[in-house]
C-alpha cells in the first residue's frame, strides 16, 4: 500500500470520534492539564494539540502531567529537522516515549527525556529538556537502537500484515476459528514488540532489522485466544512483511 | 565493648527514682509501661522525597514505616525512587528516616524459548507502561489503588488516561519475632506477628501478564518479586513436537500432537541504585573456606571490591553487601544492606548467568541489555562492567533473577502466578532490630545471660481492698502492686493515690502538703462519691520503669435524711445463678427492691478484703466472682439513698 494511503487508513482506524480504538486498552480526555479521565480508555487530551506555552510544573520527581509531557514533546520535535517522518509518514518524528530521566540527570529540576524515531533517516533521537527554561540540555541521534513500538507503529504493522501477500498464517487461522475472514484490524487485539535478529542471526530479508525498525506482533481474538504469529515480522522502515518458511527460525 | 546505649540506659535507670518522684508530685506522666512498638518521633533524618503525587508514606501497625516515590515508567513499569525506612524503636542515630535506595526497577526481562527460535526482551522491546499497564480493581488490589496519569502521542495528537495503576496494601508476614525464656509454657514469652507494605502493578506484555511487586517489611527487608500469569504461548509456534523443549499439556491425542507448551526462561535483571546514607559506599564480598582437616571449621573473609565486577560462578556460600563506612548505626557499625539472591539463573547466557554484577551509577546505563539510552546505546551489563574505569564508590547492583518455566497441565488459562524474587536485607542498618520490644531493649548485641524483662511490664493492674465493713470516711484502703512481668532485677514499687485522677494531697502537722503514697490510704469525707485509684510505679536498676493504675473505687456518699420523707428498709436479695460464665466463674445476681420501687446507685461487693463496685440497673446487677479454690463468703452492701436505708447481705460461694 502506498505510504500516504496507509497513513490515512491508520489514522482513521486509530482515532474514531476522538477516541483511540484497538490494541489492548483502547481509548478517551479532558484538557491536558493533569485532569485526565478516570476511564481506563485513552482519550484525546483536550483538542489533542501540544501545548505551546509552558504549563504549571510539578515537583521534580512527580509523574508528568499530560500538559508537561506535551510541552516537552513539542520542544523536542521543534528541535529536530523538518525532514523527519513518523510512522504515518507525517512530517514529524515518531514519538516513542517522554518521561522523567533518572534522578541524577534531573538534578532536582523538572526535566524530561523525549525519545523519537525519524523514519526518514532511520535514526533514533533522544533529547533531554529542562522544562523551567525550555532549554535542551542534550540531544543525541543514533542508529541501531529500537525501543518498544508506539501504539501507532503497532497499528501500522498490523495493517501491513493484514494486507501482505502472501498473508501470514494468523489470517487463515482467524478464518478457521471464527468462520469469517479477517478484514479489519479492529477484529483482533494486538501487542507489538520491537524486533531484531539475535547476534549473527537473521535471513537476508531480516538482517537489516535493528538498523531499520521492525516489529513482531502478538495477535489474539477478542476472546483472548492467541493466534500464531511467529511466521513473520514487519519492517516498518521498508513497509514490508517478511514471512519465514514453515518451521523456519526467526533468529536462525 | 563500650556500649553507649547501655550507658544511657543505666543513666536513665539511675534517674528513675527522680522520675518516680516527678510522677508522684505532678501526676502528669502517662500511664502503663513502655508502649510496645511505639512510633518514635522522627529525629533529623533523610529529607522527604520531592515527588508530589508519587509519594507513598505508610506506617505499619507494628510501628515501622516506609516512604518512597512510586510511579510507572513507559518501558520499565513500576519504578521506586528514594526509598526510606524508619524503624519503630530505633534510638539515637537510628531514629528517624534512613535513606536506603536511590532507585529500583526491572531493567530487563529476557524471555528466550528453549527451542531457540524466539526471544523476547519484554522491557526494551514491549514495555510495561503506557497501554500495557493494567487497571487495578478491588479484585486485584484490596488496599489503596493509586491513580496513574498516562499520556502519549498518536500521530499528531496527545491521548491520555488516569487509571488506578499502583496497588499499595499491607500484608501479614507471619511470626515476626519469638523468644521464650525457659522451657515451661508458663515462662516469659516474647512474640509478635510481622507486617509488610506491598507496592505492585500489573502489566500485559503479550500472552504473559506480570505483577511487579515490592514487599517492604517492618524489619527493613525489601523483597523484589516478579509474578508471571496470563496464558502460555500458543503451542504451534513454540514447541513443535519435540518433548526435549517443552511439556505436553491438555488431552493426550497422539504422538504427533501439537498440544504442547514450550519451555522458556524468565530472566529478570533488576537495577538497584543504593543510597545508604550519604557519601561513598562500598561493595564487600564475603567468601568462606572449609578446613579439610576439620570440616566443621569454616573461615570467612570479607574483601572490599573496589572495581566494577561480574560475580561469575561464585560459590553458593559467597555473599555481598553494600556498606557505607561513613554512616554508622547507634552501635558505631557501618550501615549496610545484604543482597540475598536465592533464585536460579539461566546459565546458558553470559548476561543472565552471574547472580550479581556491580557498576557505579551512570545515568546512561539504564537497562540491563539492549540499552535504550543514547548515552550508552545497545549496551548491556557486560559492557558496563568492562568500561568502568573509576573505583567502585557509588554502587549499582544488577541482580539476575531467573525462572525456568517448564509448563505443566495446571498452567492452563488463567495461569496460576509463578514467582521469582530476591531480597535486600538490612545488615547493621540499626543497632538493634527495628521492632525491639521494651522487654529486650537492654539486650543489645549478644544476650547478657540475664533472664527477665528490660522494662517493667504490667500484666494485671493493682487492686484496692477496703475490708469487710461498708466503706465510708475512715475506711482504710489497701492496694497491692498488681502483677508484673519478671524483670532483670527485683522490682520495687511506689504507690500514689489519686482522687478523680489527681494526686491526693494531705496536710501534715508541719502544714506542708504531701502526696498520699504507700500501700494504704484512709478515706476522708472528701473522697466519698469520688473515684479513688492507685497508681503503681515499678522500677529497678537497669530496668525501664513502668506504671499501672487500678480500677476506680467509689465510696458512696452518705445520704442525708430527706425532709418530709420516710426512708424504708429495702429488700437486698443475693442469688448465685446456676449457669456460670465460660470460664466457670460464679455469677452473683444482686437485687435491691422495696416499697418505693427499685433501688438505684451502686452496691459494693467485698470478698476477703477486696472490694469491687457494681451499678444497679432497675435495681439489678450481675457480678462475676472469682472461681473458688475453696469456699468463700461475699458481702454485698447497699449504701441506701433518699428513699431507702442502707442494707447488707452475705452469701457463701462453694467450689
Amino acid at each position: 500500500m502506498p505510504r500516504h494511503l496507509l497513513a490515512s487508513a491508520v489514522a482513521a482506524a486509530l482515532l474514531v470520534a476522538g477516541s483511540l480504538v484497538l490494541l489492548w486498552t483502547p481509548s478517551p480526555g479532558a484538557p491536558g492539564n493533569g485532569n485526565a479521565s478516570s476511564s481506563d480508555q485513552f482519550e484525546v487530551a483536550g483538542d489533542g494539540a501540544l501545548p505551546a506555552k509552558r504549563p504549571p510544573l510539578r515537583e521534580p520527581g512527580a509523574p508528568l502531567s499530560t500538559a508537561e509531557r506535551g510541552y516537552a514533546i513539542g520542544l523536542a520535535l521543534a528541535s529536530l529537522p523538518d525532514s523527519g517522518r513518523d510512522v504515518l509518514d507525517e512530517t514529524r518524528a515518531e514519538v516513542l516515549a517522554a518521561d522523567l530521566p533518572t534522578p541524577d540527570v534531573r538534578e532536582d529540576r523538572r526535566r524530561v527525556q523525549v525519545t523519537a524515531y525519524d523514519y526518514a533517516e532511520d535514526r533514533l533521537h533522544q533529547i533531554l529538556l529542562d522544562l523551567p527554561t525550555g532549554r535542551i540540555i542534550s540531544a543525541e541521534a543514533l542508529t541501531g537502537v529500537q525501543p518498544p513500538p508506539s501504539t501507532a507503529e503497532t497499528q501500522v504493522a498490523l495493517d501491513l500484515a493484514l494486507t501482505a501477500m502472501p498473508t501470514p498464517a494468523f489470517v487463515d487461522q482467524f478464518r478457521q476459528l471464527t468462520g469469517a475472514p479477517l478484514l479489519a484490524a479492529d477484529e483482533v487485539r494486538v501487542i507489538g514488540a520491537a524486533w531484531a535478529p539475535e547476534d549473527g542471526g537473521g535471513s537476508s530479508a531480516t538482517r537489516t532489522c535493528g538498523t531499520e525498525r521492525c516489529v513482531q506482533l502478538l495477535v489474539a481474538l477478542p476472546s483472548g485466544q492467541y493466534l500464531s504469529t511467529d511466521d513473520f515480522v514487519v519492517n516498518l522502515s521498508r513497509r514490508v512483511v517478511t514471512l519465514f518458511p514453515p518451521g523456519g527460525r526467526r533468529h536462525g | 565493648m563500650a556500649d553507649p546505649r547501655r550507658r544511657s540506659l543505666l543513666t536513665a535507670a539511675a534517674c528513675s527514682v527522680l522520675l518516680v518522684c516527678a510522677i508522684l508530685l505532678t501526676g502528669t506522666a502517662s500511664l502503663a509501661g513502655p508502649a510496645r512498638a511505639a512510633v518514635t518521633v522522627p529525629a533529623a533524618g533523610a529529607e522527604e522525597p520531592d515527588c508530589g503525587s508519587a509519594l507513598v508514606t505508610r506506617t505499619l501497625p507494628t510501628g515501622s514505616a516506609w516512604r518512597m516515590c512510586a510511579r510507572i515508567h513507559p518501558f520499565k513499569g513500576l519504578v521506586l525512587e528514594d526509598v526510606q525506612f524508619r524503624s519503630a524503636t530505633g534510638a539515637g542515630e537510628d531514629e528517624g528516616w534512613l535513606r536506603i535506595i536511590g532507585s529500583l526497577y526491572l531493567a530487563q526481562l529476557n524471555v528466550p524459548y528453549d527451542t531457540g527460535t524466539d526471544v523476547f526482551d519484554d522491557i526494551t522491546e514491549v514495555g510495561f507502561g503506557d497501554d500495557h499497564l493494567l487497571t487495578q480493581t478491588p479484585e486485584t488490589c484490596d488496599g489503596d489503588a493509586l491513580p496513574v496519569e498516562q499520556s502519549f502521542m498518536i500521530g499528531s495528537q496527545m491521548v491520555e488516561r488516569t487509571i488506578p495503576g499502583i496497588c499499595v496494601r499491607e500484608a501479614e508476614t507471619g511470626l515476626g519475632w519469638h523468644s521464650q525464656e525457659g522451657w515451661a509454657t508458663s515462662s516469659d514469652r516474647y512474640v509478635q506477628q510481622g507486617r509488610a507494605l506491598e507496592i505492585s502493578s500489573l502489566s500485559k506484555a503479550g500472552w504473559y501478564e506480570y505483577q511487579q511487586k515490592v514487599t517492604l517489611t517492618d524489619q527493613g527487608t525489601i523483597t523484589v518479586g516478579l509474578g508471571a500469569a496470563g496464558d502460555l504461548a500458543p503451542g504451534e509456534g513454540f514447541f513443535r513436537t519435540d518433548p526435549a523443549f517443552g511439556w505436553p499439556i491438555g488431552p493426550s491425542e497422539d504422538e504427533d500432537s501439537d498440544r504442547h507448551a514450550g519451555s522458556h526462561w524468565h530472566n529478570a535483571i533488576y537495577r538497584v541504585d543504593f543510597a545508604i546514607g550519604t557519601g561513598d559506599q562500598q561493595v564487600e564480598q564475603w567468601d568462606y573456606e572449609g578446613d579439610p582437616a576439620l570440616p566443621t571449621r569454616v573461615r570467612g573473609e570479607g574483601t572490599i571490591r573496589d572495581e566494577a565486577f561480574i560475580a561469575e560462578n561464585p560459590p553458593a556460600t559467597t555473599w555481598w553487601r553494600v556498606v557505607n563506612p561513613g554512616a554508622l548505626n547507634a552501635d558505631g557499625h557501618p550501615r549496610s544492606y545484604e543482597i540475598v539472591n536465592d533464585a536460579i539463573q539461566n546459565p546458558y547466557l553470559p548476561l543472565t548467568r552471574p547472580p550479581l554484577s556491580f557498576t557505579n551509577d551512570h545515568p546512561c546505563q539504564e537497562y540491563a541489555s539492549s540499552n535504550l539510552n543514547a548515552g550508552c546505546p545497545g549496551q548491556s551489563v557486560l559492557d558496563y562492567v568492562a568500561s568502568e574505569t573509576e573505583p567502585l564508590t557509588d554502587p549499582v547492583a544488577w541482580v539476575s533473577v531467573g525462572y525456568h518455566h517448564i509448563p505443566r497441565d495446571e498452567d492452563q488459562s488463567p495461569m496460576p502466578v509463578h514467582w521469582q524474587s530476591f531480597s535486600l536485607v538490612p545488615r547493621d542498618l540499626l543497632a538493634q532490630q527495628a521492632l525491639t520490644p521494651p522487654e529486650r531493649a537492654c539486650d543489645n548485641g549478644i544476650t547478657t545471660g540475664f533472664g527477665g524483662s528490660c522494662a517493667a511490664i504490667n500484666v494485671a493492674v493493682p487492686a484496692i481492698a477496703a475490708g469487710d465493713s461498708a466503706p465510708g470516711a475512715g475506711t482504710l484502703l489497701t492496694a497491692d502492686s498488681g502483677t508484673w512481668r519478671r524483670a532483670r532485677d527485683l522490682l520495687a514499687y511506689q504507690w500514689l493515690w489519686l482522687r478523680d485522677g489527681e494526686p491526693i494531697l494531705t496536710t501534715g502537722d508541719d502544714g506542708l502538703s504531701t502526696a498520699a503514697t504507700g500501700e494504704t490510704y484512709r478515706l476522708t469525707d472528701a473522697d466519698l462519691g469520688r473515684e479513688i485509684t492507685v497508681r503503681v510505679t515499678a522500677s529497678a536498676t537497669g530496668v525501664t520503669p513502668g506504671i499501672a493504675t487500678s480500677a476506680p473505687f467509689v465510696a458512696p456518699l452518705p445520704t442525708p435524711p430527706s425532709a418530709g420523707a420516710t426512708r424504708t428498709a429495702p429488700e437486698l436479695k443475693l442469688k448465685l445463678l446456676k449457669k456460670r460464665d465460660k470460664k466457670g466463674r460464679p455469677r452473683l445476681r444482686v437485687l435491691v427492691r422495696g416499697d418505693q420501687g427499685a433501688g438505684a446507685g451502686v452496691v459494693t461487693i467485698q470478698r476477703r478484703g477486696k472490694v469491687v463496685t457494681a451499678t444497679l440497673t432497675d435495681g439489678r446487677a450481675v457480678v462475676r466472682l472469682p472461681r473458688p479454690g475453696k469456699r468463700y463468703r461475699v458481702t454485698v452492701t447497699y449504701p441506701g439513698d433518699q428513699r431507702y436505708l442502707a442494707a447488707s447481705a452475705s452469701i457463701r460461694v462453694r467450689r
